[in-house]
């Protein structure tokens, strides 16, 4: 007899998986409040302790959520979840900071406990500290600093894992709150845990990876400096991905050495022998994928994201790209397409000028077979140009979407100022903000 | 939508954990 599968709606599972990681994070300090244990010493000291027991669990929770777990970001979409792996760590920055200010505001003297002279714990907490630190200011301060993207991804990684080692080892060493049984196994126990989780983000995935290699099987130059790689998988199925996902592409480089840069996936969903990326030319990335040549091996690491029609049905949409956000616009486009698909749909397409306009000959193929409208606003129209200029406004949007728009979604894509931008005017034109659909792409 | 619900669920978590550890001090110091 066949069991029905049990199919939990998509809000309950992220409400759920809301649920867990609360219950995660708060567990090593709820662990301690039913500890029966040691004496108190003082409300502001006690507190600042736990402050740090807190930032610790908060810390091991980031190892959870950065592990690209598909059926974990699935509800919410990955950019959401490094989104909010972002503001957990301006939390855990402010844990920290107040753990040793409050400290020292209460025993002055623990500032001896700083010097290089102190014991080996109280280092580790500094180290701690410190790692944090570099952590965070490296990740905010990225482009600033000139940072590159690879090597920043190997300090964030290796400050994150020190992070974690040294405050552990500084509450062991400390030994005051754990000094019991049941206490001590959780100091142990959390590092342990993110350790086998980095052991499987770095060494398990990577390996499962290079048993999936794929081949670039055409490449084909794009007006405006980009370029499609059409890529096919070697010896393999292959992935299904539903239209408006995207991949992280390892190019040249073994999926262990942590090379890979997201990219939104532009192909159509119906065919699944073939994956195509569009790629602009952008960073040193993107400039280097340039020499991409037919027949090289590349790892693809997805699908993810929840930029997806299909998550929200409704009788009409609206694509509003900035740039290359117009690659899983065409993605949904050519998904929508080759599923005969007659819904009324409007793309609001942003982009310099009209010589250079990436995917313009796709679209003008796409037209003929969708009940699609198209509004290009250009930054710096041709002469003569007699269509949409300047920034993205209301009344832009007004012109150019159809009167019976109400119950339409809304999907927006491109460089985080338009994203405000388009977002702020549609919602100025009574846009509900739950129909208005981001991704949000900016990481670092 | 998702970017606000992510803060607000940041900063809830942020409150639950002061909440917790005021709460181990409290105990701890009757």
């Amino acid at each position: 007899m066949r069991v029905p599968r049990l199919v939990v709606p998509a809000p309950v599972r992220a409400l759920l998986w809301i649920a867990g990681y609360l219950l995660l994070a708060g567990a090593p300090l709820v662990a301690l409040l039913v500890n029966p244990g040691l004496p108190g010493n003082g409300l502001v000291w006690d507190f600042a302790v736990a402050l740090g027991f807190g930032a610790l669990a908060l810390m091991a929770t980031m190892f959870v959520l950065t592990a690209r777990f598909r059926r974990l970001t699935a509800p919410f979409g990955i950019d959401a979840i490094y989104f909010f792996h972002r503001q957990i760590a301006y939390v855990i920055a402010l844990m920290v900071l107040l753990h040793p200010l409050l400290l020292l505001a209460e025993e002055p003297l623990l500032v001896e406990y700083l010097k290089p002279s102190a014991p080996p714990y109280m280092l580790a907490g500094v180290v701690s500290f410190a790692a944090l630190a570099a952590l965070v200011a490296s990740s905010v301060a990225r482009r600033a600093l000139h940072l590159h993207y690879d090597l920043w991804r190997r300090v964030h990684v290796a400050c994150a894992v020190l992070a974690v080692g040294a405050a552990a080892a500084h509450i062991l060493g400390v030994n005051y709150h754990a000094s019991t049984a049941g206490t001590r196994w959780l100091w142990y126990g959390l590092p342990l845990a993110c350790g086998l989780l980095f052991a499987y983000v770095r060494i398990v995935k990577p390996a499962l990876a290079l048993r999936r290699p794929y081949r670039i099987t055409r490449v084909v130059p794009e007006r405006g400096r980009a370029r499609t790689l059409r890529v096919q998988p070697d010896g393999h199925p292959g992935l299904r991905f539903s239209a408006g996902q995207f991949a992280w592409l390892s190019w040249r480089s073994s999926p262990f050495a942590m090379r890979e840069h997201p990219f939104s996936i532009s192909s159509s969903a119906e065919h699944t022998d073939a994956i195509e990326f569009t790629i602009k030319e952008l960073g040193d990335f993107t400039t280097a994928l340039s020499a991409a040549r037919t027949g090289e091996r590349v790892y693809v690491d997805g699908p993810y994201g929840s930029f997806c029609t299909d998550r929200v049905p409704a009788p009409g949409y609206v694509f509003v790209a900035g740039g290359i956000g117009i690659a899983p616009m065409l993605s949904l486009l050519r998904t929508l397409a080759d599923r005969g698909d007659r819904r009324p749909l409007h793309l609001v397409y942003a982009y310099k000028d009209l010589d250079s306009l990436t995917g313009g000959e796709e679209i003008d193929r796409l037209r003929a077979r969708l009940n699609l409208g198209v509004t290009l606003v250009l930054s710096q129209p041709p002469d003569g140009w007699e269509g949409e200029r300047g920034w993205l406004s209301r009344a832009i949007f007004e012109r150019a979407l159809p009167p019976e728009r109400r119950p339409f979604h809304y999907f927006l894509c491109g460089p985080g100022p338009m994203l405000a931008l388009a977002e702020r005017e549609l919602r100025a034109l009574g846009v509900p903000l739950g129909h208005i659909h981001i991704e949000i792409f900016d990481l670092v | 939508m998702r970017a606000m619900i992510a803060r607000l669920l940041a900063a809830g978590t942020a409150l639950l954990l002061a909440s917790l550890a005021w709460l181990f001090a409290l105990l701890r110091n009757p």
